[in-house]
């Protein structure tokens, strides 16, 4: 502000000429579009937040899920979304009804299910393992054949996307369950 | 086979969250966003060598985000579009003297961000000084002084 007519010409001229001496390149409709894509990326990250929080990718309430119920043999608690690679579990609760004469109880897993999961342990662990053509069929021993037997499958997925898995206590229903592998 | 697919996914999904974040999200680089970057690296180094530690593993991931670098500026080189696309336009924020509110607030720019720099660079005093004031593709402001 030293030379006020000298700021009054240069702006004058500059308004004329708005792009005088700035040798820039202006493209507001394409600014435009960029801010409304990243208005609806932060809307579309918020969304994803939330939809972590409720388990939709795995982990939550959205994500843990039963199928079967005691009077069938077997309740099995299973993730409906996974992650590959990422730890998950699958709980069985076989109810005392199941338990046979001898204390043994004989739970079968769909074979090719299996082969889309690691099994790090399986607690208790089973009496004996036995393979047939499309299972594999786990033997566990209860000395408490009055209370529900819970075994814990501790897993580690290892294919991605939707997976179909079985199971059931060896002679009873079978329990299907479908769950979803993230990358 | 897999960690090249890892390192393409990881790439584009930054650049993608990014580019949506804003130029300005990672230009003013305060201490708490030099730990979040600490934090993002973290979280990203676990998804792209997953359980392979080995040095192959290690080389094939820096050569194949190195490569993707430079042929992302190949493109750029070549195509304006993509340029503008993937690094974005800079923006007038003060043209002439003239200061477009709608556009600083857009750009999550307001006067003290635009004084702050222009004390930096020209030591200006007053909003009035500035001729020019521009928010570059990296998220900095530069100004143009009315006097020199």
């Amino acid at each position: 502000m030293l030379f006020p007519g000298a700021t009054l010409s240069e702006s004058h001229m500059a308004a004329q000429h708005p792009k005088e001496g700035l040798e820039i390149e202006q493209d507001m409709d394409f600014q435009e579009s960029t801010w409304r894509i990243q208005r609806i990326g932060w809307i579309l990250m918020i969304a994803v937040v939330i939809a972590a929080i409720a388990g939709v990718c795995g982990g939550g309430p959205a994500s843990s899920a039963e199928v079967g119920d005691p009077g069938s043999g077997m309740t099995v608690s299973y993730d409906r979304f996974t992650r590959m690679n990422a730890r998950e579990t699958l709980d069985l609760e076989i109810s005392p009804a199941a338990i046979r004469p001898d204390s043994t109880v004989s739970v079968w897993l769909d074979r090719e299910w299996m082969e889309s999961v690691e099994v790090n342990a399986i607690t208790p662990e089973p009496e004996s393992t036995e393979i047939a053509a499309d299972r594999i069929i786990y033997e566990f021993k209860t000395r408490a054949a009055d209370s529900p037997l819970c075994v814990r499958f501790d897993l580690k997925t290892r294919t991605l996307g939707s997976v179909r898995g079985r199971g059931g206590i060896e002679g009873g229903p079978t329990h299907s369950f479908t769950q979803f592998a993230y990358p | 086979m897999e960690s090249v697919i890892r390192a393409l996914v990881v790439y584009f999904m930054l650049l993608v969250v990014f580019r949506i974040s804003g130029n300005r999200s990672i230009a003013q680089l305060t201490t708490f966003d030099f730990v979040l970057l600490l934090i993002i690296s973290e979280s990203i180094q676990q998804a792209m060598i997953t359980d392979d530690y080995s040095v192959a593993n290690a080389f094939i991931l820096v050569v194949t985000l190195v490569g993707l670098d430079i042929m992302m500026s190949l493109w750029k080189q070549r195509s304006k579009l993509a340029e503008k696309v993937l690094d974005g336009i800079p923006v007038l924020v003060i043209e002439n003297g003239k200061l477009h509110k709608d556009r600083m607030e857009k750009e999550r720019v307001d006067e003290a961000d635009i004084l702050a720099s222009a004390r930096e660079t020209h030591g200006l005093e007053r909003l009035d000084q500035i001729k020019h004031a521009i928010v570059e593709v990296n998220g900095g402001i530069s100004v143009v002084p009315k006097h020199r």
